[in-house]
């Protein structure tokens, strides 16, 4: 009875690096200065000859903050992001000014992480689309207004900030890549994303988390609790896969099953379940055992019963 | 416009405390130039919705009344030279279905967030019956069940209110603190299946559900540091914790008892702490490390065994072992990365992620469990029921190694493994190892926007150890001399040996004569070979198209398809217990197989138009998905052979859905700030499923002493909805 698993020890190890991470708060800040920006220009200058888009950085968050929040003078105004204008106003070569079209993704993301390494951005190195190639630009624009054009799927979303995002909605940016699921959310079976009840940033934060897939929680199931506490427990009866992992019966993304299943009950149930008995019968199309909630017409506490008398389930 | 700004500055100073104070910042002409534009955007209309809007399928996650609606509103004022603004979004909003929020702050520095959001979520079950809610969870049947056959059927509806309340804090450049309040109600019902063994009856589960949730964190940054500390507290409260209902078989059986009881789901609280920190070492290398302990706990009193009167009056009725369970789950997840530099074109990931569930609830001994309300349990050596509750529990640990290549600047690739290992308890399989490499090639022209993205992948999970007979801790007294044990070698489909192959090809090209086109390709091959029972393969393909292409410089065109396949098969073998007079029959002649199969297909197009000078804006766009399901089962023994008992193995009905989904509307610009606007929406879904369609007949009687079912009569979801609105708009 005594089965714990056994925590191993290069996890305390680990602990201890952490500590030895915080441990080096005390490090001077590297001066994080761009060459060449002693003498800075302001965006004023630029819109002598740039107008269309210093209107566009003058409605936005970012004109509002700098200066405000941010004192440095490397986030300042238009320098902030395409470094120092310097030479570019006295030559009017425009191979002296950072230029976002065709720059390599490193270049582009570390103009955006020197004020945006922080919050969600903490854990975008090393995450699963910084290493695909992706970068801030994929998603995000300061200058240009989306293309209507481009208005891919049609969903309602709901009302979020302002992130600048590089399509209508934050859902049409994601199926830029996602095809799939984009069609997985016409499906029967879905999550209320297409009534603009969710968004994809509901779930996931695309730039990065600390655990897999990219989700907000620190497992699947932490997750789906955010939304179906009544299914957290602990249970005095619990249904070990349902415990562990919510997609090992669901797919969140869209499906022709009911309740988002993999498969259809009852095979998606007599996957594991070959004790005897009834669950072990192939079930003919007209056996009332199939009919409407099929399985769970009786074992209906699936995620878990708290009933002295209900192990199997059912109460 | 003076209205407006008295009104602004009015709400933020409720919103922001004293806001005359003195600003930093640009000079004051400067930063009037930089003032964000004070914009308001209010449409208002008139819906109307004809055709199935009762079914529950159409209302599924939306309330679409008749009437006046307000499309959207979006305010947006700031005060001049202060920095501080105002801002309100609104959208589809009507009484019942409504999505609002208010931000209001001072730019970059704080802000306070307010949202409503009410989500209506009819399930697509009609309730058909003649129960009456006496008290909470606790349903009477005074006509009998005779009675149900000739009830009225009405939706079952769910209701949503969720409140969020932000505090945003930015009181320096290093630092941020954030407290965030949202407390949810749930309210309504959702059908439930109850039984008395094989009699089932549904029933309509009274949800009043509350979850309120607490979020508190604070970040330290520094150009090389960051820091970051929260705090995650989610309480949950069920105020129906018990679900009682009147037998309503008992007229045809006297021996099913007269009244049931449920377990609802109890009272919970969940804790999380997180801490997480990140750190610019020498060389380009970037360690970040998380580190977040919580708990899941759980003490609602347990209900008694059984609601039948007579048994509980039994001398031989077993007490409780304890009177709540103390449920108690302490997670802990790890993850530490270190990224990194060697020269200007190569770069590495090292990651170690860990997640442990440590399940310390008490392991319960029931010596005398009561399984059914008709009967206690029966003390003889053929049948012991004695049952012990298992905590479950695991540890998940992975650890992944990233090696980049990035020779010029439009190119990466990549070469990955990963190690990943379960180690759980009271499961099948105590320890398990997955090793998984592959590569990846992305190419991106940022100039012109083309792209391709390549991925393929290669895992193998070996099982240290399969033990099909772990269950058997759940009974201490073994499992009775009737029944079995399970299938030695059954594998079940998340523990077994596994071999999963993953490949994927997304390709964007911008610009090929004018046209836009972006494609991609899934494939994803998980084989359990040792699995002589259970999940044999799990097969899924899927190839997605989308393109775009503008007929003129103001009309574009955009169509997209996608079509996915699964397959999955699995093995079973039909087994029956043993009873006085029958003996086991456990024999490999009695194996079946079945193979299930999804297709399904998703079309869409679209034209986008801007006219009269752009005065005019068209736009529709017509989608339909398309699905379908085949189940196919073979019995793989020998009729001819003594014993064979797969009698039902038979292929079931081909089942179907299709969701078509047409959205027109027609924008004109009276004025540059005034517009109408009129949509046309149409909607038409229709299923095809055996379930569904075998349960509208019921509820069904049969004679006394046979399985008995009511259900609540669940109809096809079927319907035909257009919704027309003509809408104004007007931007200030």
């Amino acid at each position: 009875m005594a089965q714990r698993a056994s925590w191993p020890r290069l996890n305390r190890s680990l602990c201890a690096l952490l500590v030895w991470g915080v441990g080096l708060t005390g490090l001077p800040a590297q001066q994080n200065v761009v060459p060449g920006s002693v003498v800075s220009v302001a965006p004023e200058t630029c819109r002598r000859c740039h107008a269309e888009y210093y209107e566009t950085w003058a409605g936005s968050t970012h004109a509002q903050v700098s200066g405000r929040l941010f004192k440095s003078p490397e986030k300042q105004g238009c320098e902030s992001c395409h470094g120092s204008g310097v030479e570019h106003v006295q030559s009017g070569n425009r191979g002296l000014i950072r230029r976002f079209t065709g720059m390599p993704a490193e270049i582009v993301e570390s103009a955006c992480l020197q004020c945006h390494q922080r919050g969600k951005r903490l854990y975008w190195r090393g995450s699963a689309h910084e290493t695909r190639n992706i970068t801030c630009t994929n998603c995000h624009t300061l200058h240009k207004k989306p293309d209507p054009a481009q208005h891919l799927s049609r969903f309602l979303e709901k009302p979020l900030e302002t992130r600048l995002l590089a399509r209508q909605t934050a859902m049409e940016v994601c199926f830029q890549c996602h095809l799939l699921q984009k069609a997985q959310m016409q499906r029967s079976s879905h999550m209320p994303l297409r009534e603009g009840k969710l968004t994809c940033v509901d779930c996931h934060n695309p730039h990065g988390t600390a655990t897999p897939k990219l989700l907000l929680e620190n497992s699947v199931n932490d997750l789906c609790y955010r939304c179906h506490a009544e299914k957290r427990g602990p249970f005095l009866w619990e249904h070990p896969p349902a415990a562990e992992n919510c997609l090992n019966c669901h797919t969140p993304h869209g499906s022709t099953n009911e309740k988002l299943l993999t498969v259809r009950a009852p095979r998606l149930c007599q996957r594991c379940h070959m004790r005897g008995g009834h669950s072990t019968l192939p079930q003919s199309a007209t056996n009332r055992l199939i009919y409407n909630l099929v399985c769970t017409n009786c074992h209906s506490q699936i995620h878990g019963s708290n009933h002295p008398s209900g192990a199997r389930l059912q109460r | 416009m003076a209205t407006k700004r008295m009104l602004s500055a009015a709400l933020l100073l409720c919103a922001c405390g004293p806001a005359a104070q003195s600003q930093d910042g640009p000079a004051p002409e400067v930063q009037r130039l930089r003032e964000p534009p004070q914009k308001t955007t209010v449409e208002i209309g008139v819906r109307v919705a004809a055709g199935d809007t009762g079914v529950a399928k159409f209302s599924e996650y939306r309330d679409l009344p008749n009437g006046i609606f307000i499309r959207n509103l979006n305010f947006f004022s700031a005060l001049p030279l202060s920095g501080y603004y105002l801002h309100l979004r609104t959208r589809e909003n009507s009484e019942r279905d409504l999505q609002s929020v208010l931000t209001a702050g001072a730019f970059g520095r704080r802000k306070i967030v307010i949202s409503w959001d009410r989500l209506f979520h009819t399930v697509p079950t009609l309730g058909r019956n003649t129960y009456q809610l006496t008290a909470p969870g606790k349903y009477v049947l005074p006509g009998g069940f005779q009675a149900l056959q000739g009830a009225a059927s009405q939706n079952l509806p769910l209701k949503r209110d969720a409140v969020g309340f932000g505090i945003f804090l930015t009181p320096r450049e290093s630092w941020d603190f954030r407290m965030q309040y949202s407390p949810e109600k749930q309210a309504g019902y959702r059908p439930v299946g109850n039984n008395f063994m094989f009699t089932a009856v549904e029933l309509p589960e009274p949800v009043q559900y509350r979850t309120d949730d607490l979020k508190l964190s604070a970040e330290f940054a520094r150009p090389r540091l960051v820091a970051q500390a929260s705090s995650q507290t989610s309480l949950f409260h069920n105020d129906v914790t018990t679900l009682e209902w009147t037998g309503p078989f008992q007229q045809n059986d006297p021996a099913i008892p007269s009244s049931g009881r449920k377990a609802l789901a109890p009272n919970n609280e969940a804790q999380n702490f997180t801490f997480a920190g990140a750190l610019d070492l020498a060389r380009a290398a970037r360690l970040v490390a998380t580190v977040s302990p919580g708990w899941m706990r759980q003490n609602a009193a347990f209900v008694p065994f059984t609601s039948n009167t007579f048994l509980q009056a039994q001398p031989n009725y077993p007490a409780l072992p304890a009177a709540s369970l103390n449920g108690d789950r302490q997670t802990l997840m790890m993850n530490y990365l270190l990224t990194g530099r060697v020269k200007k074109q190569f770069s590495y990931d090292l990651r170690y992620r860990a997640y442990r569930l440590d399940n310390q609830t008490p392991s319960l001994l029931f010596s005398n469990y009561v399984i059914t309300d008709s009967e206690l349990p029966l003390s003889t050596p053929a049948a012991p029921r004695s049952r012990r509750n298992l905590p479950y529990g695991y540890t998940r640990q992975s650890f992944d190694a990233d090696w980049i290549w990035a020779p010029n600047k439009t190119s990466s690739a990549k070469v990955f493994y990963q190690w990943e290992s379960w180690d759980r308890t009271f499961r099948d399989v105590l320890h398990s190892d997955e090793h998984t490499a592959g590569a990846s090639w992305d190419w991106t022209d940022r100039g012109g926007g083309w792209g391709v993205q390549a991925l393929l992948q290669h895992g193998l999970r070996r099982p240290r150890q399969y033990n099909a007979g772990s269950i058997d801790n759940a009974f201490p007294a073994g499992t009775g001399f009737f029944t079995l044990s399970q299938l030695p070698r059954l594998r079940r489909f998340d523990e077994a040996e596994r071999s999963r192959t993953y490949g994927s090809v997304t390709v964007q090209a911008p610009q090929i004569r004018s046209l836009q086109l972006s494609s991609s390709y899934h494939v994803d091959r998980s084989f359990f070979n040792q699995s002589g029972y259970g999940d044999l393969f799990d097969l899924s393909d899927s190839v997605s198209c989308d393109l775009s292409y503008p007929l003129s410089k103001r009309v574009s065109v955009f169509a997209d398809y996608t079509f996915e396949r699964l397959h999955y098969a699995l093995r079973d073998r039909q087994r029956l217990d043993a009873a006085p007079t029958v003996p086991f029959n456990d024999s490999a002649n009695n194996d079946w197989e079945s193979n299930i199969r999804d297709w399904i297909h998703t079309w869409g197009a679209g034209v986008n138009a801007g006219l009269l000078r752009n005065r005019l804006t068209l736009d529709a766009y017509y989608s339909f998905s398309q699905g379908a399901n085949t189940t196919a089962t073979v019995a793989l023994g020998n009729p001819a052979l003594a014993g064979f008992l797969v009698s039902s193995a038979e292929d079931y009905p081909r089942l179907s859905n299709r969701f078509q989904r047409l959205t027109a509307s027609a924008k004109f610009a009276l004025k540059d700030n005034l517009f109408y606007r009129i949509q046309y929406e149409y909607e038409r879904y229709g299923e095809i499923d055996l379930a569904l369609d075998r349960a509208t007949l019921l509820p069904e009687l049969t004679a006394a002493g046979a399985a008995n079912a009511g259900f609540l009569g669940m109809t096809l979801p079927r319907y035909r909805v257009q919704i027309w609105s003509f809408s104004l708009g007007y931007s200030f």
